[in-house]
């Protein structure tokens, strides 16, 4: 196996969030790495997404900071933070409902399109060139996925299982460096399950199709996974961050989370 | 759905509007039949097209604040009133009237812009009462400081030696202005900035996560819309050579969002439709409602009260049958009319 080098993408530094008395993250730290798939895992409510909307910059910890590209990313907006290349897919899908997949996606192709208000305006000229250079890297994100057959339905309209793609190919068209994926398997059946493990691994390793969208080829090298599926978990991630009641609880490859004491106490509960 | 035989070879293909020689002949006829219509009708029906045509453009940017960017506005009209008094009030201290026009319609896109400062903290509900807030404060503002008590004259607009004090004359400004108007609208949707409207419409967490700025494109949104507005505006007070706050109360901002639903939200198409619609309304409740009048007991409450409150009647039952039976507005309608058109009549049996 050739050894890449892994860097520390995301340094997330003795974060704490509260919301009024209750405390969500305590003192969390965690060094999110490049070339790899980390994944987070814990019980309901321990804090998993809230660590991916503070990321994000949803949500704004009291404690702590979170380092990037040698920037602090807490207090910065939302929109910012992407635009910096963190993107992310959410838990209960946040699709743009009335848009139709292709436009979905278009829309994610925001940051790239430079035309302003003027340009737009009168359409014909540099909007319309821009416009049709960003719906070939749309395209190619379709093929990739396999979703050619619903690039025209309405989003509202497409089954549950479709609509998380659809979500994964939007966040794919942000060419994020860093993906943020939040339990992509829920409510999947297990052929929706491998179909989209495949895809992660896909976008985390690159095709080799030959894309022209170079992003494509070179795949999202860091990417962070936040599931429940346990068997998911231990076959894709490289490294298993386990939260338990906001505390991170143990962290290290999926061999050692399995026999760890912590972990299975956390999931199945200790005898008192 | 496309025409018969025609199939999508490039993206500049699946960009396009207008994909068939068939398609340009309707497009180049509808517009001769626009600009020849002045030599065939009497001036009533100008007056009339003139209104709709006045409307449509005030309602394309209510379209694009509230159809498309979902930003509810109640005071629509307030907006049209800023356009309309600093063009008259422009124009009366010496300033050309299309240069105070466009004047107008840039100071309403930044009245628009203020009252839009509330959307960064508040949505739905809480921003539509804040709209109303801003259709009473215009109005005692243009009162108190811009001669809105007495309201300012315009006098005859004037284009080279031509001077539009008839309908028909003015028809074709308002055309000209219209067919810009609706180009810029539709440019503004197919691209980027319509979009990222959409988005702040549908999902305002997923548009933030996407890269947009949520706010600035509310504020751009509150911007275009009353630019929109304000061009109305000035062009209402333009026609009837004088702007008073009368014209642009809190009912006409309510008719107003009535167009966009029943237009169809978040449609160019629906603009038009609802204009139509709803000024044809008004219209003919002002024919009939006089011979209903007539049928009732003279001197009764009732004949003298139907002429004002028939309109309403009308209106109110109208919105809610459309908020029923139709959501989707009149533009859904003529898009399924469209497709049964093309599959015709060799559809699906």
């Amino acid at each position: 196996m050739i050894q890449v080098e892994k860097q520390t993408k995301i340094k997330v530094d003795k974060i704490s969030l509260s919301f009024g008395g209750a405390m969500v993250l305590t003192d969390i730290e965690l060094d999110i790495k490049d070339n790899e798939i980390c994944a987070i895992i814990g019980p309901n409510g321990s804090g998993k997404t809230c660590l991916l909307n503070c990321i994000s910059g949803f949500y704004k910890p009291q404690q702590g900071q979170i380092i990037y590209k040698g920037k602090n990313l807490i207090g910065l907006p939302p929109h910012k933070i992407t635009t910096m290349g963190i993107g992310r897919t959410f838990q209960n899908l946040e699709l743009f409902t009335g848009l139709s997949t292709l436009d979905n996606l278009r829309a994610a192709r925001h940051l790239f399109i430079k035309s302003g208000l003027l340009a737009s305006s009168i359409y014909f000229g540099p909007a319309h060139h821009e416009e049709i250079k960003h719906m070939r890297v749309v395209e190619e994100i379709i093929d990739f996925l396999e979703i050619e057959p619903i690039r025209n339905r309405i989003v509202g309209d497409l089954p549950y299982g479709l609509r998380k793609r659809v979500e994964l190919g939007r966040a794919l068209a942000l060419e994020p460096e860093v993906l943020l994926v939040d339990e992509p398997m829920a409510g999947m059946n297990l052929e929706e399950k491998e179909d989209l493990t495949r895809f992660l691994l896909d976008i985390h390793m690159g095709t080799e199709f030959g894309y022209e969208s170079e992003f494509l080829n070179r795949g999202v090298k860091c990417i962070v996974l936040v599931e429940h599926d346990m068997g998911v978990v231990m076959d894709i991630a490289e490294r298993i961050t386990v939260f338990d009641f906001g505390r991170k609880i143990a962290e290290g490859t999926p061999n050692e989370i399995r026999g760890d004491e912590r972990v299975i106490n956390a999931y199945l509960g200790e005898e008192i | 759905m496309l025409p018969c035989g025609i199939r999508n070879v490039s993206y500049a293909d699946q960009l396009a509007i207008i994909r068939t020689p068939l398609q340009w002949v309707y497009l180049i006829v509808a517009l001769v039949f626009a600009f020849c219509l002045p030599l065939f009708s009497n001036s009533y029906l100008m007056t009339f097209m003139v209104y709709v045509g006045i409307t449509i453009i005030s309602a394309l940017g209510l379209m694009l604040l509230s159809g498309y960017c979902g930003q509810v506005s109640m005071g629509h009209a307030a907006f049209m009133m800023v356009g309309a008094f600093t063009t008259a009030n422009l124009n009366a201290i010496g300033i050309n009237f299309f240069l105070a026009l466009i004047l107008g319609a840039l100071v309403s896109a930044g009245v628009g812009v203020i009252f839009g400062l509330p959307s960064g903290k508040i949505k739905d509900f809480y921003l539509v009462l804040s709209t109303i807030a801003a259709q009473f404060i215009i109005s005692y503002v243009i009162i108190g400081w811009f001669k809105g008590d007495v309201g300012v004259h315009i006098p005859a607009v004037q284009i080279g030696g031509w001077t539009l004090d008839h309908a028909e004359g003015y028809w074709y400004l308002v055309l000209t202005v219209l067919i810009i108007m609706t180009f810029v609208a539709k440019s503004i949707t197919r691209t980027k900035i319509g979009r990222a409207f959409v988005a702040v419409r549908d999902n305002d967490i997923a548009a933030e996560a996407m890269g947009i700025n949520t706010y600035g494109y509310k504020l751009l949104a509150f911007a275009i819309g009353c630019f929109y507005a304000g061009l109305a505006g000035g062009l209402w007070a333009g026609f009837i050579n004088f702007a008073t706050v009368d014209h642009y109360s809190l009912v006409d901002s309510i008719w107003y969002l009535a167009i966009v639903i029943v237009g169809g939200v978040g449609t160019i198409t629906g603009a038009f439709f609802g204009s139509i619609f709803i000024r044809g309304i008004k219209e003919i409740s002002y024919i009939i409602a006089p011979w209903i009048g007539n049928m009732l007991p003279a001197g009764s409450a009732l004949a003298d009260g139907i002429t004002l409150s028939l309109p309403y009647l009308f209106f109110g039952t109208v919105l809610v049958l459309f908020i029923i039976y139709e959501p989707r507005g009149l533009a859904h309608r003529w898009e399924i009319l469209k497709e049964s058109g093309r599959l015709w009549p060799w559809g699906y049996w």
